[in-house]
């Protein structure tokens, strides 16, 4: 009997002192995720990026965005539908993480597109078919490729375009900024600049909900 | 009256044993804070620490109430075979395996330093400690059990 009060009591304090450690550690890196979002703000908007939504709005949410990660192509659709619900009011920038392997062709291609102003149309159909081009969780462009029928695309053009320089250095650009940033994970946002006080689609929600009500 | 009380309760094995279970608690519990809250990934040897370590941690207890002695037949060897693993990852970082040896082909390379505490701590050294001090605790529990 006593011995299994001492062995619970040691265990319930080992969790203590785990759960207390846990929560020092998270609010540490909360505190210093926004320090360091302050810092750099000048790397958290390029005017390179995709945008979406009205130039004046009050709401910018800033996300750094793999087309081949799969909680990306989560939030995508809801994402779209929060700046819907809020016209005018939310404008929404993609920088490029392309952390997953065989992504970065993938950037080039959304790239390429954006010259030929089929930016948001491509990247609507990459997310909707994203588990068809990504067998074995790497990217593959050659099967991406085959969803680009009926867009209305250059596909020569589109393929030469990929390749270019001006694209290439973009999502380099993109990439030295997200390693500044400490942005190690994909859909990462920030929301006027702050970053997230934690994971979730309802974490940015509540995050852009509270922007716009001014606070 | 009471101290005699307290020496049946809980014999010299029973404390050993209590010892190492807090070890490979404290151990196992700290694996799991730097991989999941300071999301360092663990590199392939770690894993296999991990799962050596993380046993020792479920199946301890279990021996401790109602005390079996069994539970050092069952644990030691767990122990044993985890040191050696950490051991072989220490003389990886060190560099005394040659090269050809290091299992780490993808991912995290076992022979990188992610953690240095107090300027000299490393992760496969607390390891080394962990496992050592629970071998040691078992052995001295194993030739106490009949006290």
């Amino acid at each position: 009997m006593k011995q299994k009060t001492v062995l619970l009591a040691t265990a319930a304090l080992l969790l203590l002192v785990f759960a207390s450690a846990t929560l020092i550690y998270k609010r540490g890196q909360a505190a210093a995720a926004i320090q360091l979002a302050a810092q750099h703000s000048a790397l958290l908007v390029r005017s390179h990026s995709p945008t979406l939504g009205a130039d004046n709005a009050s709401v910018v949410i800033v996300e750094f965005f793999d087309p081949a990660c799969g909680t990306c192509q989560a939030f995508h659709v809801p994402l779209l539908h929060l700046l819907q619900k809020h016209p005018g009011k939310i404008r929404l920038v993609l920088r490029w993480a392309p952390f997953q392997v065989g992504s970065e062709q993938i950037v080039a291609l959304l790239e390429a597109a954006r010259r030929q102003d089929k930016f948001w149309q491509v990247l609507d159909v990459l997310m909707e078919t994203q588990d068809e081009w990504k067998p074995l969780h790497e990217a593959e462009l050659e099967l991406a490729w085959k969803h680009l029928a009926g867009l209305g695309l250059d596909l020569d053009r589109l393929r030469r375009d990929m390749t270019d320089p001006e694209i290439t250095s973009r999502i380099k650009q993109d990439e030295d900024d997200a390693t500044r940033l400490k942005v190690d994970t994909t859909p990462t946002f920030y929301v006027n600049g702050q970053p997230l006080p934690g994971f979730g689609f309802n974490v940015l929600t509540q995050s852009v909900e509270a922007a716009l009500r001014g606070r | 009256m009471n101290a005699e009380l307290f020496r049946t309760e809980f014999p010299t094995a029973w404390k050993l044993v209590f010892a190492a279970w807090v070890i490979a608690a404290g151990a196992a519990l700290g694996a799991l804070f730097f991989g999941e809250v300071m999301q360092l990934p663990p590199c392939l040897l770690c894993w296999y620490q991990r799962i050596f370590m993380f046993p020792l941690a479920l199946i301890l207890p279990l021996g401790l109430a109602p005390f079996d002695p069994k539970i050092i037949r069952y644990a030691l060897p767990l122990a044993l075979i985890g040191w050696c693993i950490a051991v072989f990852h220490q003389l990886l970082v060190a560099g005394w395996v040659p090269k050809d040896f290091e299992p780490c082909a993808r991912g995290v390379p076992c022979s990188k330093t992610v953690i240095e505490l107090f300027g000299f701590l490393t992760i496969p050294w607390l390891s080394i400690a962990a496992f050592s001090a629970i071998v040691i605790l078992l052995l001295l529990a194993h030739f106490r059990r009949h006290e």
